[in-house]
């Protein structure tokens, strides 16, 4: 299944990196999309040659989303042919700091990271850039350093979009709105609830309330007390996994019929739509595979004399209960699905 | 028939000690000849003096970890405090104090926190086990809400250039404090009256007090000292980070416990060396970077630390004997 | 019923037991005695299973018996209340009194606890102990908790009870009320072992008297054909051969005088004077509050009232430290637990107390200490290797000269020495006895605690004898025997 996965992948890859590559070269601008570091047939054959060596750090691997960041890079640095070396620091910025410098210290071809800490690894990326060895960070750039790129989802137009569903699904003016979000003080945070105000203020809609929390039960509380205050409410949009869980939990024990939109779209949210009667109208997916992989080729492409853009947004996918199937196929390359069984 | 097995019993206890003693030192030379072999990376001078610089904060926790653990306490909350301090530091130059002042304001601000640990456990009889495991939630806590969980970048060159960067007659800086700080501690054990009575303080507290120790008084100035260590830790700390990082060192504390350990301390007191415990960090601090050069995943590096411990104690049980 | 038969027991370098003897008939109370050390708690420990003799046999009911713990003992009826309390503070009553026989429901997996507190109860009625049975153990009195220890035992239906000094920390109401446990028993037909040192006790309580000298039996009678000075006679007994050391025309100069000290049950007014250059020395049965009143004089304890001066001047001192300073030392009869530090070496040990005089502005050389520990090893004799072997594996006789030498070496004006031979063997006895007379000839004053009477009066220049946490009264060694030595330790206040 990977396998065949994998082939299509690299099939689709080889086409758009044709159509791409080609107006990029000729302009001499910066690659700013996934698509865009797709490499060519005759550039994979030159990675290949070059026997690369990247490191891939992880701040942890206990979430599916940086499980299936792993897995995607690992599954395309194979098929270049890349040395990857993967380390995980278990959210410990100091544990992740002596891997960044260990990869330093053995002279690797390029890094990638999911920082546990951007703030802190500024004092690492500036002794890579002096050994010359290009870094590609997650998230939001180093305090200080240079990197060649920034990769972020598409945390606005992600939210903007299942947001809009959730809207159109209603269709009414005035339609009541309650956010259930996390207090994380963190660009991709403010993007996901900047994308769902405008997506609301678009359709006519009004926010009527903005709860966050970090655990599940709390936030099963806060979206049942939003309910019960709110008898007009129409519908709720959650911004992060555990509150889409948590979303759809209290509106199913209130038995009312309020609408979700969600950002994140996990095993849960899955299942959610799998069982075919579900409030859940749209989930924003991250395509955490697909950053793996282009974490490979935007490290390839810098090698290869490219220029990336400064910063580089990997779309999100519109979960439905329409599309969930292939859906899950694209945002998990090679994973069986949870329902098989 | 008895004394046979009484010799027996002495030969082993006699075996387990040497065993003990050696092993730091064994363990250190096999890891670092291990290493030698499997990594072409690994041995060369800037492998080496960055191994330093990062073992710097635990080499500085460890040895007032072993005073700590020599007088039979323990101190949980060092890499709690080590974040909320560095934290600290990187505000305050933040808010435009010079690095100097910073760095000593942290620093008392170090030992106000061990004084508070040592004072709890003294005068209110509290096990130190369950003071620091507080003071470690309280610490922790208060190093999220000082910052917003965001961390706080340092912009002070000169700060970030001397604690880390620099080099003193060739050698970088981190090492000569660390070095400081051993000669001090080794000087504090061995040649004063405080130190010595921290000996029979550690191993029996009555007969200490009956020998006219000033028991409560050497127990509180043991943890200041840890607390002025931790506040040197927390400043190596944030100029390696550039920045002061609110949840920045969870496994400091176990790793400083177990380089202790790894000395052949003994937990319940009495036993401790600097020099040995020297050796156990540095013998964590090469697994530590060895594995990464290695590409040993980080729970295989747990096992290995895990496998380590448990002979150094079970060998000092062995040692201790029915004695 | 129960009959022990040339029991011996040996210790390293004692024998505690040496072919003894001891017959129990079942119904009777039955007082053990003897000097402290006589061996009467060895013996019980061997009914009890917690010893196993060298040789000897025990027969119960005419069956020969061998207890190779304690449970076994249990098994067979034989119930032991030591001094040591073993109730656990952190259960109360009913918990206290059924523990190891707790009642039990589904296979023995759960604890029964209705049936418990009703058990508990009806014990607790039956033997009109009016305690409540839900009470925590360790809010009782020591009095109280000696009475749930006796419970437990009674209410087992014990064949042969063993009471280790069971009145000692009991007052006048709890008295009664082992009395009435104890009627109780002899009526159902058990054999009662009574350990006690209050004659007057023995004589009111006891059906027969067993005396027990220096690991040997001696008597055996009914307590009506004894009296009080036969039974002292008996328990010191042995021919006063060993030389008694010249009492010298000494210094009037008073060191140490106390004055109506207080602290607690232990040290209820107790008045003494330790004059420069002698050795003074201070008998008194187990309890009698001597290790106490030293503990008040050393500055480890804070007398409750009462007054002491030290050459002429008030002294009270506030720690440890402050009574070093002042010139008095201590050195604890616990030696392991208190006197030496076991895993240091000889050196740590002999230096500790005088670290601060031999350091320049709290800097310690490592060569000096040497010197110093080497110097004090030489002068007390202390057979080691060197001042790094470690303390933990020297004989008793070099722990306790270690012990000492940490002390002189402070150059105390007083010494204080609780039991200063415990557990030495002969050659060292003599050798730390001849220290001690040599520190009184250079003028210190010199207190020594013990429970060997001969020694006292081998040692001292004076004794003084201590009973229920006051002095009875003191006379010089040269007049002194053993017999008088007794007389006053079982001295009872009228109103006790």
């Amino acid at each position: 299944m990977l396998s065949v996965k994998s082939r299509f992948l690299a099939g689709t890859a080889a086409v758009l990196a044709l159509v791409s590559a080609m107006p990029v070269l000729a302009q001499d601008a910066c690659l700013g999309t996934a698509e865009a570091l797709h490499l060519s047939d005759a550039q994979a054959e030159d990675i290949r040659a070059r026997g690369l060596t990247f490191g891939f750090l992880t701040n942890n691997i206990s979430d599916d989303f940086s499980r299936t960041l792993v897995a995607g890079g690992e599954a395309h640095a194979g098929a270049l042919g890349v040395d990857l070396i993967v380390n995980n620091a278990d959210f410990d910025a100091n544990t992740q700091l002596s891997q960044f410098d260990a990869l330093v210290q053995r002279g690797v071809d390029g890094i990638f990271l999911t920082a546990v800490d951007a703030g802190s690894i500024g004092q690492a990326v500036r002794r890579a850039n002096q050994d010359n060895i290009p870094v590609f960070i997650v998230g939001g750039a180093p305090a200080r350093g240079d990197v060649v790129s920034v990769m972020n989802a598409a945390s606005y137009q992600g939210s903007y979009d299942a947001t809009a569903a959730l809207m159109d699904h209603i269709g009414e003016p005035n339609a009541q709105i309650a956010i259930l979000g996390i207090p994380f003080a963190l660009q991709t945070i403010r993007d996901r609830e900047k994308g769902v105000l405008d997506a609301v203020g678009a359709a006519g809609g009004q926010i009527i309330s903005l709860q966050s929390d970090f655990s599940q039960d709390r936030l099963l509380e806060l979206a049942t007390n939003v309910i019960q205050a709110n008898p007009d409410l129409k519908g709720v949009v959650a911004t992060w996994s555990l509150a889409v869980n948590a979303a759809t939990e209290a509106i199913r024990q209130s038995g009312r019929d309020i609408a979700i939109a969600g950002y994140d779209s996990e095993v849960p949210g899955y299942m959610e739509l799998h069982s075919g009667e579900t409030n859940i109208v749209a989930l924003s997916g991250q395509q955490a595979a697909l950053q793996g992989r282009a974490a490979i080729d935007g490290l390839a492409q810098v090698v290869l004399g490219a220029t990336l853009c400064e910063e580089i947004i990997t779309p999100n996918l519109l979960v439905t209960a329409e599309n969930y199937v292939e859906m899950w196929d694209i945002q998990y390359p090679g994973v069986t699905p949870p329902w098989a069984d | 028939m008895t004394t046979v097995a009484a010799l027996r019993m002495a030969r082993t206890r006699r075996a387990a000690a040497l065993l003990r003693d050696l092993l730091p030192y064994a363990a250190l030379v096999l890891v670092v000849g291990y290493f030698a072999f499997a990594s072409e990376f690994f041995l060369n001078t800037r492998n080496f003096e960055r191994l330093v610089t990062d073992s710097a904060t635990l080499m500085l926790v460890a040895f007032g970890m072993t005073m700590v653990i020599l007088l039979g306490e323990i101190d949980l909350s060092v890499g709690a405090v080590v974040a909320l301090l560095s934290v600290i530091l990187a505000q305050l130059m933040a808010a435009g104090v010079g690095w100097p002042l910073a760095v000593l304001l942290v620093l008392l601000a170090g030992m106000g926190i061990g004084g508070l640990n040592g004072v709890i456990t003294v005068l209110g009889d509290i096990p130190s086990f369950i003071t620091t495991l507080g003071m470690m939630a309280i610490a922790t806590g208060l190093a999220f809400v000082v910052t917003g969980s965001v961390s706080v970048a340092i912009m002070q060159d000169r700060f970030l250039d001397l604690f880390y960067d620099d080099r003193l007659l060739g050698l970088p800086v981190p090492l000569w404090i660390v070095l400081g700080a051993f000669g001090a501690c080794g000087l504090y054990l061995n040649r004063t009256v405080a130190g010595h009575e921290l000996f029979a303080l550690g191993a029996n507290q009555k007969a200490a007090a009956l020998s006219g120790v000033p028991v409560k008084r050497r127990k509180i100035t043991v943890f200041v000292i840890m607390g002025a260590l931790v506040a040197i830790a927390a400043c190596l700390s944030a100029a390696r980070l550039g920045s002061g990082a609110p949840g920045s060192v969870p496994a400091l504390t176990l790793d400083a416990i177990a380089a202790v350990i790894i000395g052949g301390a003994n937990l319940f007191g009495g036993r401790a060396f600097v020099s040995r415990t020297l050796m156990g960090a540095a013998l964590i601090a090469v697994l530590n970077n060895g594995m990464v050069l290695l590409n040993v995943n980080i729970d295989a590096q747990y096992i290995i630390k895990g496998l380590i411990i448990l002979l150094a104690v079970v060998l000092e049980r062995l040692a201790a004997g029915a004695r | 019923m129960l009959e022990l038969t040339d029991i011996t027991k040996t210790f390293p370098g004692v024998r505690a037991l040496d072919s003894a003897r001891f017959e129990l008939r079942g119904g009777e109370v039955h007082a053990f005695m003897g000097e402290n050390g006589a061996g009467k708690s060895t013996m019980m420990k061997i009914v009890a299973g917690l010893f196993a003799a060298d040789s000897g046999t025990i027969h119960l009911d005419g069956q020969q018996m061998r207890f190779a713990n304690p449970s076994e003992a249990k098994a067979a009826g034989i119930h032991t209340v030591f001094q040591e309390l073993t109730v656990l503070d952190n259960l109360d009553v009913a918990q206290n009194l059924l523990i190891g026989r707790e009642p039990v429901r589904l296979g023995g997996a759960w604890l029964d606890k209705p049936a418990l507190y009703a058990q508990a109860e009806s014990i607790l009625r039956d033997l009109g102990i009016p305690l409540d049975a839900r009470r925590l153990a360790g809010s009782l009195s020591t009095g109280q908790r000696q009475i749930v220890e006796i419970a437990r035992a009674v209410a087992q239906n014990p064949r042969v009870l063993i009471l280790d000094e069971p009145t000692s920390s009991l007052g006048r109401n709890e008295e009664e009320l082992l009395f009435s446990l104890v009627a109780r028993l002899k009526a159902a037909g058990t054999g009662i072992v009574y350990i006690t040192h209050r004659m007057s006790e023995v004589f009111a309580f006891a059906d027969r008297i067993t005396v027990l000298r220096d690991g040997r039996h001696i008597l055996t009678d009914e307590s009506a054909n004894l009296d009080r000075p036969t039974l002292i006679r008996a328990m010191v007994g042995r021919e006063v051969s060993e030389a008694r050391h010249e009492g010298a025309a000494r210094s009037a100069e008073i060191a140490l005088e106390v004055t109506d000290l207080r602290r607690g049950q232990d040290v209820r007014g107790a008045d003494l004077t330790l004059r420069r250059g002698e050795v003074l020395g201070l008998a008194g049965l187990m309890g009698a509050g001597r290790t106490e009143l030293a503990r008040l004089m050393a500055g480890i304890d804070r007398p409750d009232a009462g007054r002491m001066m030290l050459f002429g001047q008030s002294y009270a001192p506030a720690s440890v430290r402050a009574a070093m300073l002042a010139g008095v030392a201590y050195v604890s009869e616990d030696r392991k637990g208190l006197g030496v530090v076991l895993p240091l070496s000889v050196g740590q040990n002999i230096a500790l107390p005088s670290l601060s005089r031999l350091s320049r502005r709290g800097w310690l050389s490592p060569t000096r200490l040497r010197a110093f520990a080497t110097e004090w090893m030489g002068r007390l004799g202390v057979k080691a290797r060197g001042p790094d072997t470690v303390v933990g594996t020297l004989s008793g006789g070099n722990q306790q000269k270690v012990a000492l030498a940490k002390w002189l070496a402070t150059a105390p004006r007083v010494i204080l020495l609780d039991e200063p031979t415990r557990g030495v063997d002969i050659g060292a006895k003599a050798e730390i006895y001849a220290l001690i007379r040599a520190l009184a000839a250079d003028g210190t004053a010199v207190l020594v605690i013990s429970s060997e009477l001969p020694e006292l009066l081998q040692l001292c220049d004076r004794i003084a004898v201590m009973a229920r946490g006051r002095i009875a009264g003191d006379l010089p060694a040269a007049e002194a025997t053993e017999e008088t030595l007794l007389e006053l330790a079982f001295h009872e206040p009228e109103a006790a």
